[in-house]
């Protein structure tokens, strides 16, 4: 049995979390990323891989279904957590490891699967009969932006058509990326999320290692520089100019490597106060008309590139855009 | 000269295999911690057995209508490959089974992983798995074929399909200084085959973990170390084929097939750092620029043979 227990101990030091973020709740999710990394715990990708459920900010009722529903994906030993504000995340996380590890098989519930739907046929581009499946693509996917779902229909990997959810937007939602010091920092976590998306870990880290220097006041000049070299290694990267360059194109914003580089120089120059950029209701609004004919890993890599923030939608939004 | 290697080998395989691999799960987890601004203590050199712990006591969960007899071909049989693929490869002068068609061999069980990745990622029934699943067959599409004409480079220069003849063949000179090209395009084919680094679409985050979506607890565990056996399997045959065996001086054979065998492993393991590759650029750079590099190489390689007589 000493052999089980300290199995046990060992196994739970560093948890996986799976986060399931309302829209504007950046302050609780940059200390919980913040904490894991200084920690060496994980991010899960998916229900499968994760030791705790940690729910931040206040969640809305769909976004509580979806918490509902990966809870009980969750393999057991396992811990649901929710986080209001960022004062208690240090608090909260220190306590899980202990939490796992006396975790019982008292309040094991009742497994229940939603069944996947069938695959549908429908005429592709070239007009043959192929299979449809409806996806949803979030609210819970690593680098995704919080509150957002978007339903593709896919033939094979090419998305046919897309409708935009929202999701945890209240009357409470304020938008978390004001002021000039965190306007700067969210050029830094929306790269951390596109470079995430394109693998490039390494290089994501450090954005959110540079972001979170930058909100705990650290000097501007050190962080200027150190961003200055971290753009120059992303313009000069050829697989990631292979990956991004072309890639939905707009007006004004260009591609997304484009608009991944002019990020970084912001940043760089210490100027991000001029760049407003659309607002956050423009860019959903052609979002499905920008991922029509994506491949799914494209699409994936220009909801990245938007740097979309539903907390800024100013009026809770029903019935979502579409498009035919 | 096939004199029948002795009963113990076949133990020794898996250990040293195994080791190989913790290798280079644990240089893995230590790259992540120092580009996460951690320190590299012996804790993070250790994570790898510590997350293995963690899965071995955690729930084995499945999906809803999961193809649960072929999902578990696909995840436990990688590991087999990936040992099976090995017995060719010799530490020293001893492998289990020096193959009259060695280098055949290996490249028929590298090949397996086609059928097992895409079970695993099939038999999940969940849309991100399946799409993993199908990533691997896409990218194989593109590296495999420069991979199996890299693979015969080395046979046509040794005149025989046999790895211990192949060894010998390199007493002079290793294939890798002459043969630079099909040297590099083995190492990024097996960096396909195990779709590591560049080539992990199949596994990457943006399909929330692809193949890996939806495996849990010790399902986990088997899957991944599998994936690493393989690396490792592919870095280890890369010794003898390109690197001249266990030659060298001072040390003996069987330490120089390691040492040897480790560095080439690292170097594949250190390849995480770039971002990934898309899919249709891979296969227009498979098609476009490594099938006629090695092509090309070996033709050069045939034109000496011939030359030399």
């Amino acid at each position: 049995m000493d052999l089980i227990s300290a199995l046990r101990r060992a196994a739970f030091t560093r948890p996986n979390l799976l986060l399931v973020v309302a829209p504007g709740a950046t302050g609780p999710r940059l200390a919980m990323e913040r904490f894991t990394r200084e920690h060496g715990w994980s991010l899960a990708d998916t229900a499968a891989d994760a030791d705790a459920l940690v729910e931040i900010g206040e969640l809305d009722e769909p976004l509580t279904a979806v918490a509902e529903v990966l809870w009980r994906q969750l393999p057991r030993p396992a811990v649901r957590l929710s986080l209001g504000d960022e004062v208690g995340v240090g608090e909260a996380l220190a306590r899980l490891p202990e939490r796992l590890r006396s975790w019982r098989p008292t309040d094991e519930p009742s497994e229940e699967w939603p069944e996947p739907p069938m695959a549908d046929r429908a005429p592709d581009r070239d007009g043959l009969r192929l299979d449809v499946l409806r996806v949803p693509l979030g609210p819970v996917l690593p680098y995704w932006p919080a509150g957002l779902r978007l339903v593709v229909d896919m033939q094979g990997d090419v998305v046919q058509f897309a409708e935009v959810e929202l999701l945890g937007v209240t009357g409470r939602t304020r938008p978390y990326w004001t002021g000039e010091t965190r306007s700067a920092a969210r050029r830094l976590d929306a790269a951390a999320r596109l470079l995430g998306v394109a693998g490039w870990t390494a290089m994501s880290t450090r954005c959110q290692i540079l972001r979170d220097r930058l909100l705990a006041g650290g000097t501007g000049t050190f962080v200027a520089t150190e961003v200055d070299r971290l753009a120059r290694r992303v313009r000069r990267s050829p697989l990631l100019g292979a990956m991004l360059r072309g890639l939905a194109p707009l007006p004004g914003l260009g591609d997304a490597h484009e608009r991944l580089s002019n990020w970084l120089a912001e940043v760089a120059r210490a100027s991000t106060a001029d760049e407003a950029g659309p607002p956050v209701a423009e860019l959903l609004n052609v979002l499905p008309d920008v991922v029509f004919g994506a491949e799914l890993s494209v699409v994936r890599l220009i909801v990245a590139s938007l740097d979309l923030d539903i907390a800024e939608i100013t009026e809770p939004s029903h019935g979502g855009i579409s498009h035919g | 000269m096939a004199e029948p290697a002795p009963m113990w080998t076949v133990l020794v395989l898996p250990i040293v295999l195994g080791g190989l691999a913790l290798f280079a799960a644990s240089l893995n987890g230590v790259l992540t911690a120092v580009a996460s601004g951690r320190r590299a203590t012996l804790a993070e050199w250790a994570e790898p057995l510590r997350a293995s712990a963690r899965l071995l006591v955690r729930q084995r969960r499945t999906t809803f209508r999961a193809d649960v007899v072929l999902r578990r071909v696909g995840i436990a049989g990688i590991v087999v490959a990936a040992l099976l693929a090995s017995v060719p490869t010799p530490l020293g002068g001893v492998a289990v089974a020096d193959l009259p068609v060695g280098v055949v061999w290996f490249n028929a069980m590298e090949i397996l992983l086609w059928a097992l990745v895409w079970l695993t990622g099939w038999g999940g029934n969940s849309a991100f798995s399946l799409v993993g699943g199908y990533r691997f067959l896409a990218q194989a599409l593109a590296y495999e074929l420069p991979l199996m004409f890299a693979l015969t480079a080395p046979p046509l220069a040794a005149d025989s399909l046999r790895v211990g003849a192949i060894v010998q063949a390199q007493q002079d000179v290793w294939f890798a200084l002459w043969m630079p090209l099909a040297f590099l395009v083995y190492l990024i084919g097996i960096v396909g085959v195990a779709f590591w680094g560049p080539l992990s679409p199949p596994a990457a985050a943006d399909v929330a973990g692809g193949v890996t979506a939806e495996l849990s607890g010790a399902d986990r565990l088997v899957f991944l170390a599998g994936r690493y056996l393989m690396l490792a399997a592919g870095a280890a045959f890369a010794v003898p084929l390109f690197l001249g065996g266990g030659q060298g001086p001072l040390l003996p054979a069987w330490l120089w097939s390691l040492l040897k065998m480790a560095a080439v492993l690292a170097v594949l393991v250190w390849l995480r750092r770039f971002s990934l590759v898309r899919a249709e650029r891979l296969m227009s750079w498979g098609w476009l620029v490594l099938l006629p590099v090695v092509l090309l190489q070996v033709l050069v390689v045939g034109v000496v043979v011939l030359l030399r007589g």
